[in-house]
């Protein structure tokens, strides 16, 4: 949903809405080899290393109202708003050119190295409750980071940076392979979220109710 | 597209929202023309350099509804 249509004539929502609106065409753009050349050209990693917003991640998961149903959603919300069409954008780019352009891949490592504590903290994924936003995040930052190990050369930034995931990365697997172990803690930000666990729950209840009855 | 334009808000995401449509059309007319257009370093290093939104990281703080 537009963030715009939520708080319609906010200075910061109209920032947002510019944001989406500037990184859906950049990704439009990134989904052909040429544009996603043309735009690491252009100093794309160089540019994304500068912008502060990125290390602005909220801790706000646990204070913030588990469904969010009013005009301003969570700092969460925002942040997931922003950071999503960064990394879908990253994502595109090495999905597009990490077999014929090497140097991006080192490009992204060195993006990933420079905003090292920020990359960490999202892996090391230490947030008390699970998401789904927070989920997606995941989802695609280990999917542009396994792109880029794989330019791990035995030196240089991706294998500083794939040294540095891989504590991370064997932590997520452990937390996440088995569905048990997180699915009680996943926590519904929006009401439709909270209708399908609810629904989950009714089903699940269900079952055990005629389990019960044979 | 001029790079004031880019500095206004309500500018900025329609002027983003028709090149993302235009290159949608153009790729689906197989007309390279306007992804050609787009592509041309200047212009892109001028989008590209607007990434670094300062005001992004005030749209974060808890009272940005204000």
């Amino acid at each position: 949903m537009p963030l715009n249509a939520l708080c319609p004539g906010s200075a910061s929502f109209d920032r947002l809405t510019v944001h989406e609106a500037r990184l859906s065409l950049l990704l439009r753009l990134a989904q052909t080899p040429a544009g996603a050349r043309t735009l690491v050209a252009a100093g794309l990693f160089g540019m994304l290393s500068k912008c502060h917003y990125i290390d602005l991640r909220p801790d706000d998961y646990t204070a913030a109202p588990p469904v969010v149903n009013d005009a301003l959603p969570s700092a969460s919300t925002r942040y997931h708003h922003i950071i999503m069409p960064v990394l879908r954008l990253i994502d595109s780019i090495v999905a597009q050119l990490h077999t014929s352009d090497r140097h991006v891949l080192v490009q992204a490592a060195e993006f990933f190295v420079a905003r090292r504590d920020w990359a960490l903290a999202m892996l090391r994924d230490r947030l008390p409750t699970v998401t789904v936003p927070t989920l997606e995040q995941l989802k695609v930052l280990t999917g542009i980071l396994a792109q880029v190990a794989a330019a791990d050369s035995g030196s240089g930034p991706a294998t500083a940076a794939t040294v540095q995931w891989r504590p991370a990365l064997l932590g997520l697997l452990g937390k996440y392979g088995a569905p048990r172990q997180w699915l009680p803690r996943l926590r519904p930000t929006t009401p439709a979220e909270e209708a399908r666990q609810q629904a989950a729950a009714n089903v699940a209840a269900g079952g055990t109710l005629n389990a019960r009855d044979d | 597209m001029c790079r004031d334009a880019l500095d206004s808000p309500a500018i900025a995401s329609v002027a983003y929202a028709l090149l993302d449509a235009l290159v949608v059309q153009s790729s689906r007319a197989q007309s390279p023309a306007m992804l050609d257009l787009l592509l041309q370093p200047a212009r892109l290093s001028a989008i590209v350099a607007t990434l670094n939104d300062a005001d992004l990281a005030a749209a974060l703080r808890p009272d940005a509804r204000t």
